[in-house]
């Protein structure tokens, strides 16, 4: 059945105005031969558009970000969420053990110093992180640390807990471990050795 | 034609405020950079934008047009310094602002207006189309809103899209 380039478009833009951030690519993939007639609607709307006010926590995000400060680190602080909280939540959403913890806790601190790519994080944990850090989903990553935010080097990354960073540095020392499921909601499951 | 939107912007270039100067723009710039690189580093090339505008905030660049044209001459840039393999954090030349919108601030994008594009509809169709793009509400909530059936709404959505295709998908 023939795809209607213009149902595709509404449906996008419908979900723009709600904030959904709605990946575009999966509407012009939708479109078929065409896509690239989509891709031109869709960018000519976003040049006629006026964008709406912000929420004050979005413009907190971006203050932050402007002030070299991580914005996930930002947004958890403006929440007033304990790191170890949002570790607690996501022990308990995934069932994990509690052996896990130290690595959850390690790539929990990974991600908000944007060493972790979030865009491979499974889309259940980006939910539970979103509600640990009572946000919307789509809040969480629309800023990353800037390039001077970045730990310079890894041996210089300090961790909050010292027995974290000494219980990466023996893990990374070993054989690489097979991938678990803290590994397949962090993303780095294809990762020879996710070391800090 | 400057609206609201352009005078807050001018007020927060005014006070230095770049976060409420950044902040509405965020999924515009976003959006515009994953639909122009589609190679997986839509993100990266987004996130670029945001640096270079917080550079040229930094560097005290004030500009003689309203602030979304200098924000969508930097996604343009920025796309294009990407498909070309050149770094994204070299400043914008002086005359930048100018390029491409000789007409003047008055003249910026006149033509674009989404306003104007859904104000050329028919009052029935426009009232619903402002519903569904403007504010994302499903035909159902539409119907709710208006009073009209359900399938009046879609009556009216289906002839919408045929005209704004023609609009938008002429350029």
């Amino acid at each position: 059945m023939a795809v209607d380039v213009t149902e595709l478009f509404e449906e996008w833009a419908a979900r723009l105005a709600r904030d959904e951030r709605p990946d575009p690519n999966e509407y012009i993939d939708r479109a078929g031969p065409q896509g690239e007639e989509l891709a031109r609607m869709m960018d000519r709307y976003l040049r006629a558009s006026r964008p709406p006010q912000p929420t004050e926590e979005t413009v907190e995000l971006v203050r932050a970000w402007a002030a070299s400060e991580p914005p996930l680190v930002a947004l958890r602080a403006r929440q007033g969420v304990k790191r170890d909280s949002v570790v607690d939540a996501v022990m308990r959403a995934f069932g994990l053990p509690e052996e896990k913890r130290v690595k959850v806790k390690r790539y929990y601190e990974e991600l908000e110093a944007g060493m972790l790519d979030p865009r491979q994080l499974a889309t259940e944990l980006v939910e539970v992180l979103a509600q640990a850090l009572r946000t919307r989903p789509t809040q969480l990553f629309v800023l990353r640390p800037r390039p001077s935010q970045l730990p310079p080097a890894p041996a210089m990354y300090r961790l909050s807990d010292p027995s974290v960073a000494v219980a990466a540095s023996v893990r990374a020392a070993r054989e690489p471990e097979p991938a678990d499921e803290v590994d397949r909601i962090f993303g780095t499951a294809g990762d020879v050795a996710p070391g800090l | 034609m400057l609206d609201v939107r352009d005078a807050e912007d001018a007020l927060n270039v005014q006070t230095g405020d770049f976060a409420a100067l950044l902040a509405p723009y965020l999924e515009i710039i976003h959006q515009r950079c994953l639909i122009a690189v589609r190679d997986g580093q839509g993100e990266d090339v987004a996130q670029n934008v945001y640096l270079r505008l917080l550079r040229e905030h930094q560097a005290g660049r004030r500009y003689r047009v309203p602030y979304r044209v200098v924000v969508h001459k930097v996604v343009e840039w920025t796309i294009k310094a990407h498909f070309q393999g050149l770094p994204a954090d070299v400043p914008l030349p002086d005359d930048f602002e100018l390029a491409g919108y000789e007409g003047g601030v008055g003249e910026v994008d006149d033509e674009d207006e989404l306003a104007q594009w859904f104000a050329n509809l028919p009052a029935g169709e426009r009232r619903v189309c402002e519903l569904r793009y403007l504010h994302g509400l499903e035909p159902d909530e539409i119907a709710g809103e208006l009073g009209m059936t359900r399938n009046a709404v879609d009556q009216r959505l289906f002839h919408a899209r045929k005209r704004l295709r023609e609009i938008i998908g002429g350029g």
